[in-house]
Formats: C-alpha cells, sequence, structure tokens
C-alpha cells in the first residue's frame, strides 16, 4: 500500500509540475508561477462556457418547471465526455508509458503499477468533471432552493463521477489494445476499433432518439430517460441528489469503486503480455526501398505527416473535432435530412447550413490541432532539428502545413458533399472554403505559437503532450472561445456580408501571427532544449 | 578546423562550461575527456547548434556558429551519446530524411547508403521501423546518418557505446581514413585505452574548465593515458 501511495505522489508531482514550481528560483520561477496561474485561468474561462452553456439549457427547463433535468443532463455529459476521452488514451498511460521497464524491474506489484496510472487518469477526468459540475451548480441553485445535504450529496458526486467513466475506458481502451496486439498491422487496427467505437456510438446515440417521443408535460422525465439511455447511472445519481435515496447513494458510491477493483485485478493478469505485444516487433530482412529525394519543406512535412498517422493516440485526441465532424458528414449522408433536422431540435438543416455552416465546420477545426503539440513531440529528437542545416522557420512552417493540409484537405471534401447534398450553391461554396482555409491557418499558426511558448519536451508518455500540457490546453480553450463567437454573435447584415467579415478578423489574426512567427520563431525555437 | 573561442554556457546561476578555449585542425582526432557533469556534452551541443551559449564564440572553418549556424552545420555531421531518433520512420527513410536536410543528390546518397550500410551490416534491417532496433542499431543510423553527407567537420559524443566489436572497428578505421583526408574530428570518450591508440590530440575538463590540452604522443610518453587522467582529477584544483 506504502508503495502505491508513493507511486501515485510521484504520478501527481510529475503531473502538476510541482517540482518545477517550488525548486525554480528567479525569473523561472516567476514563469513557472505564471503557467500555473494562466492553466487556473483558463479553467475559470472554461467553467464560464459551461456556465452559459448550461443557461442556454436551463432556460427552456425552466418553462416546463424541469430544472432538475439539468443535473442529470450534465452529469450525463460529463460522464460520456470523460468516458471517451479517456479511451484514446488508455494505450499510451498504460501500456506505452516510457518508465514500464522501470517500474516492473522493482518490487511493486502490477496491481499497483495499474492503480497509479489508473489515478493519473482519473485525476486528470476529475478536473474535467470540476469544470462542467461546478458551474451547473452555482446555476442550478439560482433557481432551486437546495437544502445543506444537497450540497454535501453533490461535492460527494464530483468526486465519484470520473471514476465510472475512466474504469470503463480502461477496460475497453485495454480491451482494444489486446485484441489489436494480435495482429502483425496493430496500430491500424487500434485506429479502426477506435473508429468503430466512436460510430457506433453515434449510430446508437440516432437510434435512442428515435424511439422517445414526449409531450411538454412530461418533457422532464422523457429528457432524463434519453439521458439514462446514453448513460445509465443517470436515474440512480438523479435519486441520490434530488431524492436523498440512501440506496441510490449506496449503489452510487460502491458500483464504480467495486468494479475498479476488479478491472485492477482483471488487467493485472494480462498486463505484461499486452505490454510485449503491443511493445513486440516483428523483424523483416526482405523489403523494397525507395530511394526518394525531396526539398527540406517537402521532407519536414512528409516527417510530421509520418509521425502523426503512426499514432492512433495523436491522431484521435489531436484531431477529435475533425474526426466528430467527418463522422457526422458520413451520417447526413445515410440519414434523412428530417431525422438529422430532428436531432438537431427541430432546425431546418439547410437553412442551418447556409447560415452558420462555414462557422459550424470551422468550429471544429478550432478543436483539432496538431501544431500545439508538434514541437513538444520533438522530445528527445530536437537535436535531430537542431543539428541540421535546416532555417528553423522552415522546420517551424513544415509543422504548419502538416496541421493545415490535414484541416484543408478535410474541409474541402465536407464542403463539397454538404454543398452536393443540400444544394448550398456556388457562391456559397466558395465562400465556405476561403473561411475554412482562414480557419484551418489560424487554428495550425495558434498552435504552434502556443507551443514554442508552453514546451513540454521532457515527458514519459505522448498522452501527456497531446492531452495533458498546457500548449494543447491553451490552444483548445482559445479556439474554442474564438470558434464560438462568429456563430453565436446576432448581425443585421446578410449573411454573405458577415462571413465576409468574419474572413477578414480571420485575415488579419493570420496576418498578425505570421508576423509574430517570422520576427520571434528562430529565437523562440532555438531557445529549446530537452 | 574548430575554434572555441572563451565558450561560456550557463544552466541558471551554474556554470557548465566556463572560459573554454580549443582548437581542432584539419585531420586532427581530437579527444575529448572528462568525468561525468564536467562540461562535454554540453561543449559539443554548443558546437553543433543544439544550446545557446552566454559568451564566446565558435568557429568551424572560420564562420561563426553564432552568426551563420546554416553555413557551420552544413559542414558538421554529430553523433549524439543516446540516438534518440524518430521512432515512427523506417531505418532508410531517416537517412534519406537526413540526406534532405543535407541535400544530398540522389545518385551520390544510394552509393553512400549502400557502402556505410553494407560496412555496418545493417542493410537488410533498414525496411524495418526504427522503433523495432537495439540501441547499437539506432547507433549504427546515426552513424550512417552523420557520414552520408560527407562533412568536413565530425563530432561524436561517445560514439563507441552501445556498438559491437566489429562495427567499432569499422567505426575507428573510418575516422582514421576521414582524418586522413583532412576531415577534422572531435570526440567525446570514456574509454581511454580508445582515445589513447585512435587520437593525436586530447583534451581534459574538469567542472568546465579546461584543465590539460595537448598532444597524445607527448601526454603518454612516459605513462598511460589513464594515469594523465587520474593525476589531473585527483591533483588539479577547479574553483
Amino acid at each position: 500500500m506504502l508503495k502505491l501511495f508513493k507511486l501515485v505522489k510521484v504520478n501527481l508531482i510529475s503531473y502538476f509540475n510541482f517540482y518545477k514550481i517550488l525548486n525554480a528560483k528567479g525569473i523561472t520561477k516567476l514563469k513557472e508561477l505564471l503557467k500555473f496561474l494562466l492553466i487556473v485561468g483558463l479553467f475559470f474561462l472554461s467553467g464560464i462556457y459551461i456556465y452559459y452553456f448550461a443557461k442556454m439549457s436551463v432556460k427552456g427547463l425552466v418553462l416546463v418547471q424541469a430544472e432538475y433535468v439539468l443535473l442529470g443532463e450534465f452529469f450525463a455529459l460529463s460522464s460520456v465526455l470523460s468516458l471517451f476521452t479517456t479511451i484514446f488514451r488508455v494505450d499510451s498511460v498504460l501500456f506505452n508509458s516510457s518508465d514500464y521497464d522501470m517500474l516492473v524491474s522493482m518490487p511493486i506489484s502490477k496491481r499497483s503499477i495499474i492503480t497509479s496510472k489508473m489515478f493519473s487518469l482519473y485525476i486528470s477526468n476529475l478536473f474535467f468533471t470540476i469544470v462542467i459540475m461546478v458551474p451547473v451548480l452555482i446555476l442550478y441553485t439560482k433557481y432551486v432552493l437546495v437544502s445543506e445535504m444537497f450540497y454535501l450529496l453533490y461535492i460527494l458526486s464530483i468526486v465519484l463521477i470520473p471514476l465510472l467513466p475512466t474504469v470503463i475506458a480502461v477496460l475497453v481502451g485495454s480491451l482494444v489494445s489486446f485484441v489489436s496486439s494480435r495482429f502483425r498491422i496493430k496500430k491500424v487496427m487500434q485506429f479502426i476499433f477506435m473508429l468503430i467505437i466512436m460510430v457506433g456510438s453515434l449510430l446508437f446515440s440516432f437510434k435512442l432518439q428515435g424511439t422517445n417521443e414526449f409531450d411538454m408535460a412530461s418533457m422532464g422525465e422523457g429528457l432524463l430517460n434519453i439521458f439514462n439511455k446514453i448513460y445509465p447511472l443517470t436515474n440512480t445519481y438523479m435519486k441520490m441528489i434530488i431524492n436523498e435515496e440512501i440506496f441510490s447513494i449506496f449503489i452510487f458510491v460502491i458500483l464504480p469503486i467495486s468494479v475498479c477493483g476488479l478491472v485492477i485485478i482483471l488487467l493485472s493478469f494480462y498486463y505484461t503480455d499486452i505490454v510485449c505485444r503491443i511493445r513486440g516487433r516483428e523483424i523483416k530482412r526482405k523489403y523494397r526501398v525507395v530511394h526518394q529525394e525531396s526539398s527540406q519543406k517537402k521532407a519536414l512535412v512528409k516527417k510530421e505527416l509520418k509521425r502523426f498517422v503512426s499514432s492512433p493516440t495523436y491522431v484521435m485526441n489531436s484531431i477529435s473535432g475533425l474526426i466528430f465532424l467527418l463522422i457526422l458528414t458520413l451520417v447526413i449522408i445515410f440519414v434523412p435530412s428530417e431525422k438529422f433536422g430532428v436531432f438537431l431540435g427541430g432546425m431546418d438543416v439547410q437553412n442551418l447550413l447556409l447560415t452558420k455552416g462555414p462557422f459550424l465546420v470551422g468550429f471544429s477545426f478550432m478543436l483539432s490541432c496538431t501544431s500545439s503539440s508538434s514541437i513538444s513531440l520533438e522530445g528527445k529528437n530536437l537535436w535531430i532539428l537542431k543539428s541540421m542545416p535546416v532555417d528553423f522557420l522552415t522546420v517551424l512552417w513544415g509543422k504548419v502545413y502538416m496541421n493545415f493540409i490535414v484541416l484543408e484537405v478535410s474541409g474541402i471534401l465536407i464542403s463539397l458533399v454538404l454543398h452536393i447534398l443540400f444544394q448550398l450553391g456556388l457562391l456559397s461554396f466558395i465562400l465556405w472554403i476561403i473561411t475554412l482555409t482562414l480557419y484551418a491557418l489560424f487554428i495550425s499558426l495558434l498552435g504552434l505559437i502556443v507551443n514554442l511558448h508552453f514546451p513540454l519536451l521532457n515527458w514519459d508518455s505522448e498522452v501527456k503532450v497531446i492531452k495533458q500540457s498546457v500548449a494543447t490546453f491553451v490552444t483548445l480553450v482559445l479556439g474554442m472561445v474564438v470558434g464560438f463567437i462568429p456563430l453565436v454573435i446576432k448581425y443585421q447584415i446578410s449573411t454573405y456580408s458577415f462571413i465576409v467579415s468574419v474572413d477578414t478578423v480571420f485575415l488579419i489574426l493570420i496576418l498578425i501571427f505570421v508576423l509574430y512567427l517570422e520576427k520571434n520563431g528562430r529565437k523562440l525555437f532555438s531557445r529549446l532544449e530537452s | 578546423m574548430i575554434e572555441i573561442k572563451n565558450l561560456t554556457k550557463k544552466y541558471g546561476s551554474f556554470v557548465a562550461v566556463d572560459q573554454l578555449n580549443l582548437t581542432i585542425k584539419d585531420g586532427d582526432i581530437y579527444a575529448f575527456i572528462g568525468h561525468n557533469g564536467a562540461g562535454k556534452t554540453t561543449t559539443i551541443k554548443s558546437i553543433v547548434g543544439i544550446l545557446d551559449f552566454e559568451e564566446g564564440d565558435i568557429l568551424i572553418n572560420n564562420i561563426s556558429v553564432e552568426k551563420e549556424p546554416l553555413l557551420c552545420k552544413k559542414q558538421m555531421a554529430y553523433i549524439p551519446d543516446n540516438p534518440d531518433l524518430y521512432e515512427h520512420l523506417k531505418g532508410i527513410d531517416y537517412i534519406h530524411f537526413v540526406c534532405d536536410m543535407y541535400q544530398v543528390p540522389k545518385e551520390k546518397r544510394i552509393d553512400l547508403i549502400n557502402k556505410y550500410a553494407m560496412l555496418f551490416d545493417i542493410k537488410e534491417y533498414l525496411g524495418n521501423e526504427i522503433s523495432s532496433y537495439s540501441h547499437g542499431m539506432k547507433q549504427k543510423i546515426a552513424i550512417i546518418s552523420a557520414l552520408v553527407h560527407e562533412p568536413k567537420v565530425l563530432i561524436l559524443d561517445e560514439p563507441f557505446v552501445g556498438l559491437d566489436p566489429v562495427s567499432t572497428h569499422h567505426l575507428k578505421e573510418e575516422m582514421k581514413r576521414l582524418a586522413s583526408e583532412g576531415i577534422t574530428i572531435f570526440f567525446s570518450t570514456h574509454v581511454l585505452d580508445v582515445a589513447e591508440k585512435l587520437c593525436n590530440k586530447i583534451a581534459i575538463i574538469k567542472k568546465g574548465k579546461l584543465v590539460y590540452e595537448g598532444n597524445m604522443v607527448e601526454a603518454t610518453k612516459d605513462k598511460s593515458l589513464e594515469d594523465v587522467f587520474m593525476e589531473l582529477e585527483e591533483n588539479v584544483e577547479v574553483i
């Protein structure tokens, strides 16, 4: 038990970077403190974002006197988001961590190693839950008078909410790793399995939509039923929080803890086997040599693309917004537009695409940034680029181009499909392409500049860079805020004029980024040390 | 030729390299020796442009690393102490990537890749991902990548670590051949026997300061390099 505590302590220290803050001196200490304060500030910003998002939801619920649904809605949302974001991290944290060899060579049980790794996943989900559930609590208590017991149970629930999704994610993620490790093309299979899980979940949610019809009077219960179908612990949560039922409290506490224990025991039997199979590489002696000569720029972009596609964790986590959008486009192709309109709350899909289309697709671009982790991912390989006769700016632009190419190609494809399906017209298509090009450039440059300022070069698992680093977090929040503004602005001018206005603002921002990168890029890159 | 002039490199308030002066001439095989943390790798990383430095200058064939980094890097090749390469690339793809960076013409690179891959006995594994390689195989890829662009200056940090005896022999022979053609070779090592047999010049660094510099034959005239090193370690105080 003592070993487990020490492992967890080491993980937490490395996770929060406490040593750097406590032991640094002078300007470095100030920088670390500022970095810490920035993260706290961004957490607050995310909380405010959630607050207003929840406020939009509660307005409708107040009309049908079903404010309590807000709690169930965000409980399910927080749990499902934790579940899906964790599944894609399991392989990297549990099975591909660079400290594996060191840990298993020590007299530490596999259960302790697994528990400590799961704990770090739980902690990141706990922060995620706090950011979602605390603003919801503040908003809810504005509309409903609650008891002291409610507060107590709510705090208890915040601690417990991320546990079950973390455990389920570990189970599913391990299963994906276990099965894909049986194939020769492990990474490809892992990627395919993850895509199947995403598409399957989306189609399943459509199926749930189709089976529920309810009138205004029973809207609250009807909505809760949907959330309960999406995440089956929702009803138990509601009974615990609202009705203060002892049995529900018992279930809510005991269920995640016992499932967690079982998963740890189960996983400990297969842990070494999975790790060995994942890490084992087949050596081929026969191969076809392709000698290709490229320019420096082309070689750098190719290298970035190969890095990107080589890691399912990198793909699934860094461009999750784009993957979701691509899947959604596929669903739109196969699901009738009326039914899809129902899913969007009775909206006219064609009108929605004409007025907000490029901004909606652009918003998904804002959640798809590879450049925000591309410098950090160089890690111990940084010496290669720094010792080569290549301009550091060319290196940096290579990283921007890679992100831009992925977004631009997807953007053109999605625009083409949606314009053909909904007959949106040529002018709209041209405007979409211009807007998406600007969005893609903006987020690629923003991510790179943020990563230059917040590099994380010493890491033991790529998830720490891709998912948990300051750079990706800052880029995500800034991207979300910028992407959200054109969606919520109410304008009096024509839609096309509004799109052109937004594009002009983006163009100015891009020019500022380019000037900044050209002026400071070399200096910032040369200062990096791994 | 490498000229290190008053090089000072600090990490915060810690001075890793302090007012270092060294000149490595064309055709020299120059050994750079010191205990762990003496400042060898920091010096080497400063020469090849991986680390910025606070004071002094480094000239590669009379060109300043600080003022004209690209021109200097074009003439240099660096082999690190730990071959951290791009694990997701195949061995052959990594070598081609390096060739692209140094703009090595296609025909020339094919000849040199074949030559060195045969010499270091790794040709049949070049089609595999680097992540499947052993430490020694990665080291071989780092060595081949350094040699394929025919550098005028070769900088090596502990190059023999992880290499099998045959490859170690081939690398030493290749270093001798390159030096005889006028290539400047500067390398750090803890294996004093190798340094004594292979190098014509030697520099010993202690706590970031140069404590000995000279001709290998003169230094080891009446005692071994190990004795010279131990004497300096025990008797020379660096403040």
